[in-house]
């Protein structure tokens, strides 16, 4: 039973919002708009399983007195120092969101503002040294792919700038020579000619057409986006949607059981 | 040779430091360079501007803190455009933690327009569910938001009295740094015809091509660079044109490093391959 009445649960809505999709006329239409309203009060609940979860971990950490456990206090404190300037916020203003001009906001505008919209500006902006600093050392033209990679890349980074286009083509230009005379050293010489020819082809038609290069380089973004990406893209997308649709039907025919590997 | 060796094992730091420097220097000196509006761009300008006055825009915030640099200049921008053509905004979330960004974005163009709560703009909040409420909000939004952020009962506020599902809304917008803009396009565009745009981080931005090419997407701003040129669009430089300078020397540091890197590592393959 523990594990027949999920399945049953899960086949019956599977279906039925199936039938409500292609009929969305009456009863379908009010009763799947009932199974969303209460998909979304569910998905709230699951909303405080987190908080529940997240408050037990900590205080077992600290409990235990483990290394991190300074860690442990920092994020507790944090969490019920928002959740009380919540409180107060809302006690004050009816609304912990309270923005009631632009110069008076509540406590915990104040704590989103001047704290969280910082720490998580500072974590996400350490990617810049860690892609600069990754690109330097991984990012190379060994193999023939990589090679092609590189020079979408690149293509697609100068159409994406407003200033140092030209720096940036003389830099491709020379990575292509250098990627061709290397292949030269590694016995692939008919490769090695090709990248030679576009490298001294760039370089050429940057000297002559500098300001050309300047207006085309973010067409020639926008041709790699729309055109090779997109083909690239489009192809995964159908394949990912397809696979989806099969593991959908698979949950809703109770075959693909994983879900209650609890029960 | 033993500078190209050093030149493979550089210290990070000294790239650190570089990064540091093509960065601050050109946020620190005003730049203003002019560039071509790109078409998805331009796309999602006219898409706004095309609206007749006091229809109805909803804008989603599906982004927050992380993508402030790169989301947030959109809504600015996108607030002013709306607000200086009549139109009336509705705010949501799928982020709770964005939620305030968005607000801050409306309540600023708001006041700088003259613009009234609940006259001209809403701010329905955040509910969980983001899929349920997609695909429910195409039948009746009440049903999701009943009350706005600050607790109002939606049909005591004016914006909302005629809006009651998708064929109310004009146009969505959607400023993302996830997945948002599929899930809004699979179940509000795919199903209930909605018109949508996709305002997302520079990495989102090439996953949605593919719908911007079957016209699921009306238009597309994509990273700092999108949202400088909707800034342009509107003539009313902001945080993304003042961005604009900074990131692109990144970008042309992070170029020239690639080729330094690689050309080192030809130079050093090469000349272990003489001496054997």
């Amino acid at each position: 039973m523990k594990r027949t009445l999920p399945l049953v649960i899960t086949f019956l809505s599977g279906v039925f919002i199936v039938v409500a999709f292609f009929i969305p006329h009456e009863p379908f239409g009010s009763l799947e708009q009932r199974m969303l309203v209460w998909l979304a009060i569910l998905s709230g609940f699951t909303l405080l399983l987190g908080v529940d979860s997240l408050v037990k971990h900590h205080v077992r950490k600290i409990s235990r007195k483990s290394k991190d456990t300074f860690y442990s206090i920092v994020t507790l404190v944090g969490f019920f120092g928002t959740l009380a300037a919540g409180i107060v916020t809302w006690a004050k203003y009816g609304t912990p969101l309270e923005f009631a001009s632009l110069n008076e906001i509540g406590s915990f505008f104040w704590v989103y503002r001047w704290i969280m919209v910082p720490l998580q500006g500072t974590m996400f902006a350490l990617l810049a040294f860690f892609i600069a600093s990754a690109a330097y050392r991984a990012f190379r033209a060994r193999t023939l792919d990589a090679t092609l990679l590189l020079i979408a890349a690149i293509l697609v980074m100068v159409g994406r700038v407003t200033m140092g286009v030209i720096p940036a083509v003389i830099a491709l230009a020379t990575l292509l020579i250098a990627a061709g005379i290397y292949r030269f050293f590694m016995r692939k010489p008919v490769f090695g000619a090709i990248l030679v020819v576009i490298g001294a082809a760039v370089a050429v038609l940057l000297l002559i057409f500098p300001h050309d290069a300047v207006r085309l380089a973010p067409h020639v973004q926008e041709w790699i986006m729309s055109v090779p990406q997109t083909a690239a893209r489009r192809g995964i997308l159908i394949g990912v949607t397809l696979g989806v649709v099969a593991m959908s039907v698979r949950i809703i025919l109770g075959i693909e059981r994983t879900y209650l590997s609890s029960t | 040779m033993k500078f190209v060796k050093w030149l493979t094992s550089v210290d990070r730091r000294i790239i650190f430091l570089l990064v540091i420097l093509v960065v601050l220097v050109p946020m620190l000196i005003t730049i203003s360079i002019p560039f071509e509006v790109g078409e998805p761009a331009q796309n999602a300008f006219n898409a706004m501007d095309s609206l007749p006055p006091g229809s109805v825009v909803m804008f989603s915030v599906d982004y927050d803190a992380t993508s402030y640099p790169e989301c947030h200049p959109m809504i600015v921008a996108m607030t002013h455009h709306a607000f200086k053509k009549d139109l009336k905004i509705i705010l949501v979330a799928n982020i709770a933690t964005g939620l305030p960004l968005g607000q801050e974005a409306l309540e600023r163009g708001a006041a700088e327009h003259g613009k009234e709560y609940g006259v001209d703009y809403v701010n329905l909040g955040y509910r969980p569910g983001m899929v349920a409420i997609m695909v429910g909000m195409g039948r009746e939004i009440r049903d999701f938001y009943a009350q706005d952020y600050a607790n109002a009962n939606v049909d005591s506020l004016p914006v909302m009295q005629n809006v009651h599902n998708y064929d109310d809304i004009a146009l969505l917008v959607s400023f993302a740094h996830g997945m948002q803009v599929e899930t809004w396009i699979a179940y509000a565009g795919a199903r209930f015809g909605q018109q949508i745009i996709g305002g997302v981080t520079g990495v989102v931005a090439p996953d949605l091509y593919p719908y911007l090419q079957s016209g699921q997407l009306v238009g597309l701003l994509g990273g700092l660079k999108g949202a400088s040129e909707y800034e342009s669009l509107i003539n009313r430089k902001g945080l993304a044109s003042r961005g604009m300078p900074a990131q692109s020397a990144a970008h042309i540091l992070i170029i020239l490093l690639i080729v330094i890197g690689s050309i080192s590592e030809f130079i050093i393959n090469a000349h272990s391959r003489r001496k054997k």
